[in-house]
C-alpha cells in the first residue's frame, strides 16, 4: 500500500498540460509583389483586425524591420507614405532572380521566398483600335448595343505552350471621357458586365483572353499587363472563400505570418478606345 | 541411443510437473454455451491458468489430494469445484450468469460484475450479460460501454469510436469472429454497429497487445460472437424508441447450432421522439453557400439503419468446433430537399428560383468467416481461420437549379453541381493460431496469417472534376511467437515477438510486445509493458469538421502515405482486495507516420495528390486510474485519466505542435449500479476537460495588385482554443418480471444527459455576416428511452 500510495506522490512529475505554445496575438501580413518591369510593385505589412469589425480598418504597419535578399546581396526597405508601402530604388528585378524576404516585427520573423518567373512571350493585341459610336438614348440603341457586344471585342494572345498561369492588368493611361452618359439607363446584359468586369483577371492558363470593348468605362489609350505568376499567388484564388465546414489556414508562403510574397514577369502592349471622328 | 537417454533425462522433470495437471472446459450454465477466457485458480494460492477462446484450460501443478477451484469469470458467479482422485478429465465447469433469477442480489465476493481489469497488463474483459444495466440513449452498446473504461474516451457523442490512450478510433484493430471490421458507427456514430444479443465476449487491449495481433497502433477490441447453444433452444427480443431486435439460438441434432441475431431500426417507418431528437442534433441541413437566398424546404431524413450476425456451429467432437460466422451492417440515409422560391424585386418581373437538392449517404460493412479450432489434447490448441469483411461508404450530393425571370425564355441562370465521394475497403485473410501449454512455467504460442487488402477511393465534382481517385491493393505477411513465462508464482511474463512483411513498401518489420506482472504482496500488483506496432491500413482524416465522417481509408504505399508506427511503454500498480480494486496505469507512446488530408491547404509547392496529404508525428501520455467496486449489491467504478496528446506536422501550424483534435487533459467516469429486488438501478457521470478547436482569431485581406481585396480568415493556431468542458449525467432505472414459466422480462427506462447539460459540439462561423456570426452547436440534450426484452 506505501508503494502505491509513494506513486500517487509521483503524478505531478508526469507533466501533461493544457499548454497551447503558439501565440497567435501578433501575426501579421506580408504582401509582396515584385515585377520585371516595375521592380518592388506593392509591399505592405498589415495587421490582422478584429473578427468582430464590420470593415477593413486598412491598418497598415509601418515599423516593421524589413529585408530583401538577391543573390547574397541584402536591402533594406523604408517605408514610404506617398507610395503607402516599403520600397528601396535599388532593388531590380530579372527573370530567373530568387528573392527572400524578411520582415521583423515586435520580435516576431516572418519570412518567405520567390523566384521571378520567366516573362511572357510574343504578347500582341488585336484589333489595336476600336472605335465605338457615341452612345445617347434613341431608338435602336438597345440593338446597337447588342451588336457591340457581340462584335466589339479586344483579344489579347500571347506563347503558353506549358499552360502556366497568367493574369492581365488593364490600365487606363488617357481617359477621353465616358463610354455611357451620366443617368444612362443601361441594359441588364451591359450592367452586369460593367459590374463583373475587374482590371485585373483571375489566373488562367490559356494564351488567349477576349474582353468586350464596352466593358471599359473611357474612350482612351489603355496598356495591358500579361505577368507570367507562381503558384503562390494562383493558391491566393483557390482559397479566398472559407467557412465554417472547412476552417483551416489559407495558404501561404510567408512562413510565421501570413499573407503573400511573389514575383511575376510580364510584358506589356496598347490599345485604344476610339470616339468617331466629328 | 544417446540422444533418446538425453532426451528423457531432460524431459523427466516436465513430465513430473505434468503429473499434476488438470484440463477442463469452463461454460454457460444456463444454454451450454463455452466461456473464453474464464480464470482457473487454485482456491487461496497463486497457482491459476486462464482458459483459451473456446473456454479449454490446463492447469498445471495441482496439489495432490482434495482440492478446491476457483473458476470466475466477469458477468458470472464465482464457481468453487471441489477435485479428487476420483475426479475424470477432462472436468466440465458451469457458471451461472450473475442475476439470472429474479429479485436476486449478489453479495458473494471474487467476482466482478461488469469489468474486469485482472487478467492483464493494459487488457480490460466485459460481460457482455451485464451491459443492459448500465444507462443507455436507444441502445445496449458495446463500445459506448467501453468508453466508460479509464483510458478511453467518453465525450465523443457523434462517434462510438474508440480514442483509446491518445489514438483515434482507426488504430483500432476491431475484430467479430476474426473478421476486422473498418468502422464501427450506426447512426453517425451514435450507437455502434454491433448487437450486443450476438456477442459473447469483449476484449480491449489497451496496448502492447500480444504478438498474435497486429497491423493497428492504438489498441485491439476482440469480440468473439455467440456460439449458440448446442443444448436447447433460446432467444431474445427486444424494442426500444429507435429499434427492435432479436436473436434466437436453435440446437441441430447433437452436433449442430445456430445462432441469428438481427436489428433495425425503424424510423424509416415510424418516426419517434427520440430519432427526432437525435436526427435533429446529428444532421445539418442547411442550405449550401450559394443558396443563401433560396428557401429550402424542410424534410424529415429518411433513415435506417440494421445488421445482421449468423453463426452456424459443428461440433464433430469434443476436441472440435468449426463455425461459420457473417456479419452485415447497413446504414442508410436520404436528406434530399426541395428548394422553391420566388422573389419580386421592385419594379422588375418575378424572379423565380426552382430546384433541388438530392443527398445520399450510405455506409456498412459485411463480412465472414470460417474457424475450425481443435482442442487436440490437454496441451495443445489450434484454430485455422479463414476470413472475409468488406467496408463501403458512399456520398453522392448534387445540387441543381433554376433561376428565370418571369416574361423571359431563357433562364437567368442554370447552376448544376455534384460530389460523389466513394471508399471501399476490401480484405481477405487466413491464419493459423496454435497454443501450447508446455509446463506450468511456460505456455507457448505462436502462428501466422496472410492478409489482402484492396481499397478504392474517388472524390470526384461535376463528374470530370477528380480531386483524389486511388486504387490499392496490398498483401501482407506476419509470424509471430509468444511464450507466456511463469518462472515464479510471483511474477509472469509475456513476450512475443511479431514479424511482418508489408509489399507497397516492400517493408520486413519486427515488432517485440513484453509484459509482465509482478506480485509485491498478497494484495499488491506491479505492472509494466512495452510494445511496438505498425499500421498499415489508414483512415484519413479530412478536415471536413460538420457534415460528419467524410475520412476514407488508404494503404500506406511509398511516397504516398507512409507506415504508421508506434511505441508503447506502460507501468502501473494495483491493490486489490476481495471486494474492491485500486489500479494505476501510465503511459507514453511515440506515433510516427500519421497522416493528415486537406483540400484546400494546399502547399504552394506541391503537385498533384502529393500536395493534398500532410504527415507527422505524436507523443500521447497519461496516467489512469480506477477505482472499483466489484461485488455486492452496490457496484461500480470511478475512473480517471489526466493525458495529453501532442501531433508535429513541419507544414502545418509553422512546424509547431498542437494539440490533437481529441486531446483532453482530465477525464472522469462514474459509474454505478444497485441491485433492489427486482430492480436494477444504475447512473454514469462523466466529465471531460474542454477539447481542442481552431479558432479564428481575426480577419485581413490581401490586395491585389489593382487594390481589389481577397478576404480571408486568420485561423490562428492549430487547435489553439478549447471548447467548454464536458459533463453529463445519465441515469436508468430496469425492473424485471416474469411472463410465464419460461420468459424473463425486463422493462427499463433511462434518461441520457439528465440535468440538461449543453456540451459543445462545435462552433459555427458564418463569414458571410457582419460582424462574423457565431454559432454553438451542442450534443444531445435530455433524452429519455424506454426499452423492453424478452428472453427465454
Amino acid at each position: 500500500m506505501k508503494r502505491f500510495i509513494f506513486l500517487l506522490y509521483c503524478l505531478p512529475f508526469f507533466g501533461c498540460t493544457e499548454d497551447n505554445s503558439l501565440n497567435d496575438i501578433d501575426n501579421f501580413i506580408v504582401e509582396g509583389y515584385l515585377t520585371n518591369l516595375e521592380g518592388i510593385k506593392q509591399l505592405r505589412v498589415k495587421e490582422v483586425f478584429d473578427l468582430n469589425a464590420t470593415s477593413d480598418p486598412m491598418q497598415d504597419i509601418t515599423d516593421a524591420q524589413i529585408e530583401l535578399v538577391k543573390a547574397g546581396e541584402v536591402f533594406t526597405l523604408y517605408y514610404d507614405e506617398n507610395l503607402a508601402g516599403y520600397t528601396n530604388p535599388n532593388v531590380y528585378v530579372d527573370s530567373g532572380d530568387i528573392f527572400g524576404i524578411s520582415v521583423e516585427r515586435n520580435g516576431r520573423t516572418a519570412s518567405a521566398t520567390t523566384q521571378v518567373p520567366m516573362p511572357t512571350k510574343d504578347l500582341g493585341i488585336t484589333p489595336e483600335t476600336i472605335e465605338i459610336p457615341e452612345i445617347k438614348l434613341e431608338i435602336g440603341i438597345q440593338e446597337t448595343l447588342q451588336q457591340l457586344m457581340q462584335n466589339a471585342r479586344f483579344t489579347v494572345n500571347w506563347s503558353n505552350p506549358d499552360q502556366l498561369p497568367h493574369i492581365l492588368i488593364f490600365e487606363l493611361i488617357q481617359g477621353e471621357g465616358p463610354i455611357f452618359p451620366e443617368n444612362f439607363p443601361l441594359p441588364e446584359n451591359i450592367e452586369s458586365l460593367l459590374r463583373g468586369f475587374s482590371l485585373v483577371s483571375n489566373p488562367i492558363i490559356t494564351d488567349t483572353y477576349t474582353v468586350p470593348a464596352l466593358s471599359f468605362p473611357e474612350y482612351g489609350e489603355y496598356r495591358v499587363y500579361v505577368y507570367r505568376v507562381n503558384q503562390e499567388y494562383v493558391d491566393l484564388f483557390d482559397t479566398q472563400k472559407q467557412d465554417s465546414r472547412e476552417l483551416i489556414v489559407a495558404p501561404s508562403n510567408v512562413v510565421n505570418g501570413l499573407g503573400i510574397f511573389t514575383a511575376m514577369s510580364g510584358e506589356v502592349v496598347t490599345f485604344r478606345l476610339s470616339k468617331p471622328l466629328p | 541411443m544417446k540422444y533418446k537417454l538425453l532426451f528423457w533425462v531432460l524431459t523427466t522433470p516436465l513430465f513430473l510437473w505434468s503429473q499434476n495437471q488438470i484440463s477442463g472446459i469452463v461454460k454457460d450454465d444456463a444454454n451450454g454455451e463455452t466461456i473464453p477466457f474464464a480464470t482457473v485458480m487454485v482456491k487461496d494460492t497463486d497457482t491459476g491458468t486462464m482458459g483459451n477462446s473456446d473456454g479449454y484450460f490446463s492447469l498445471f501443478n495441482v496439489p495432490e489430494g482434495s482440492t478446491q477451484l476457483q473458476i470466475s469469470h466477469v458477468g458470472y458467479k464465482t464457481l468453487y469445484y471441489t477435485l479428487d482422485e476420483a475426479t475424470a478429465m477432462p472436468i466440465e465447469v458451469r457458471l451461472t450468469a450473475l442475476a439470472t433469477e429474479l429479485g436476486e442480489v449478489v453479495l458473494t465476493h471474487h467476482q466482478n460484475k461488469i469489468l474486469n481489469v485482472e487478467q492483464g497488463v493494459s487488457k480490460v474483459v466485459m460481460a457482455t450479460n451485464q451491459l443492459k444495466l448500465l444507462p443507455n440513449v436507444g441502445e445496449v452498446d458495446v463500445f459506448r460501454s467501453l468508453q466508460l473504461l479509464p483510458g478511453v474516451s467518453a465525450t465523443n457523442e457523434n462517434s462510438s469510436g474508440l480514442f483509446v490512450r491518445g489514438g483515434t478510433p482507426d488504430q483500432n484493430l476491431v475484430l467479430l469472429d476474426g473478421m476486422t471490421v473498418y468502422k464501427v458507427d450506426h447512426f453517425f456514430g451514435f450507437f455502434s454497429a454491433f448487437n450486443t444479443n450476438a456477442i459473447k465476449e469483449i476484449q480491449l487491449y489497451k496496448g502492447a497487445f500480444p504478438a498474435k495481433y497486429g497491423g493497428r497502433t492504438s489498441s485491439v477490441v476482440d469480440l468473439m460472437g455467440k456460439t449458440g447453444s448446442f443444448e436447447k433452444i433460446g432467444g431474445q427480443f427486444g424494442i426500444n424508441l429507435l429499434s427492435a431486435n432479436g436473436f434466437l439460438e436453435i440446437p441441430l441434432h447433437d452436433k449442430w447450432s445456430i445462432s441469428m441475431a438481427g436489428r433495425r431500426s425503424y424510423t424509416d417507418i415510424m418516426e419517434s421522439p427520440l430519432f427526432n431528437s437525435i436526427s435533429d442534433n446529428l444532421l445539418d441541413s442547411d442550405a449550401p453557400a450559394t443558396l443563401t437566398n433560396a428557401e429550402i424546404q424542410q424534410v424529415e431524413p429518411d433513415f435506417y439503419f440494421y445488421d445482421w450476425n449468423t453463426k452456424l456451429s459443428y461440433r464433430p467432437s469434443s476436441k472440435d468446433l468449426i463455425s461459420l460466422s457473417t456479419y452485415s451492417g447497413k446504414d442508410y440515409l436520404d436528406e434530399s430537399r426541395i428548394l422553391n422560391r420566388i422573389i419580386t424585386p421592385p419594379q422588375t418581373a418575378a424572379i423565380t428560383i426552382a430546384g433541388a437538392i438530392d443527398e445520399f449517404t450510405n455506409w456498412g460493412n459485411n463480412g465472414a468467416s470460417l474457424k475450425w479450432s481443435r482442442q487436440w489434447d490437454s496441451k495443445w490448441y489450434t484454430s485455422l481461420l479463414m476470413a472475409g469483411s468488406e467496408y463501403f461508404s458512399n456520398y453522392d450530393r448534387q445540387i441543381g437549379f433554376l433561376v428565370t425571370r418571369d416574361g423571359e425564355p431563357e433562364p437567368i441562370q442554370d447552376f448544376n453541381t455534384q460530389i460523389i465521394e466513394d471508399n471501399k475497403v476490401e480484405e481477405l485473410k487466413a491464419s493459423i493460431d496454435t497454443e501450447y501449454a508446455y509446463n506450468g512455467k511456460h505456455k507457448i504460442g505462436f502462428g501466422a496469417s496472410y492478409t489482402q487488402n484492396h481499397i478504392d477511393y474517388s472524390n470526384v465534382r461535376d463528374e470530370d472534376t477528380i480531386i483524389l481517385e486511388r486504387s490499392q491493393q496490398a498483401h501482407y505477411l506476419a509470424a509471430y511467437l509468444s511464450d507466456t513465462w511463469v518462472p515464479t508464482e510471483k511474477l509472469n511474463i509475456e513476450m512475443g515477438l511479431r514479424a511482418s512483411y508489408y509489399n507497397l513498401t516492400n517493408d520486413f518489420l519486427l515488432a517485440p510486445r513484453f509484459s509482465m506482472r509482478y506480485q509485491l504482496s498478497p494484495k499488491t500488483q506491479l505492472k509494466a509493458a512495452y510494445g511496438k506496432h505498425y499500421q498499415f491500413t489508414n483512415r484519413i482524416i479530412n478536415d471536413n469538421i460538420t457534415e460528419g465522417s467524410r475520412d476514407f481509408w488508404m494503404l500506406a504505399e511509398t511516397d504516398i502515405i507512409p507506415i504508421s508506427e508506434a511505441d508503447l511503454y506502460v507501468l502501473g500498480i494495483s491493490y486489490e482486495t476481495q471486494g474492491w480494486l485500486f489500479d494505476i496505469e501510465g503511459y507514453y507512446k511515440y506515433l510516427s507516420g500519421l497522416s493528415e488530408f486537406s483540400q484546400q491547404f494546399r502547399r504552394t509547392n506541391g503537385n498533384g495528390e502529393a500536395q493534398l496529404f500532410f504527415f507527422g508525428t505524436g507523443i500521447t501520455k497519461g496516467l489512469e486510474f480506477l477505482i472499483q467496486k466489484k461485488s455486492g449489491a452496490y457496484t461500480g467504478w470511478i475512473s480517471y485519466t489526466l493525458a495529453q496528446v501532442r501531433n508535429t506536422f513541419p507544414e502545418l501550424n509553422y512546424g509547431a505542435s498542437f494539440p490533437a483534435l481529441h486531446d483532453q487533459l482530465h477525464e472522469l467516469k462514474w459509474v454505478q449500479n444497485y441491485e433492489l429486488g427486482r430492480w436494477n438501478f444504475s447512473s454514469t457521470f462523466t466529465y471531460g476537460s474542454g477539447k481542442p478547436y481552431s479558432e479564428p482569431q481575426g480577419q485581413y485581406s490581401i490586395d491585389l495588385l489593382n487594390g481589389d481585396g481577397l478576404g480571408f480568415v486568420d485561423v490562428g493556431s492549430k487547435n489553439g482554443s478549447r471548447l467548454p468542458a464536458y459533463h453529463r449525467l445519465d441515469v436508468a432505472a430496469m425492473y424485471r418480471f416474469p411472463l410465464g414459466k419460461r420468459i424473463q422480462s425486463e422493462v427499463a427506462l433511462s434518461v441520457f444527459n439528465l440535468y440538461n447539460r449543453k456540451n459543445v459540439w462545435y462552433y459555427e462561423y458564418d463569414f458571410n455576416q457582419s460582424p462574423v456570426l457565431v454559432t454553438q452547436i451542442n450534443y444531445l440534450g435530455t433524452t429519455p428511452n424506454l426499452s423492453f426484452n424478452l428472453k427465454f
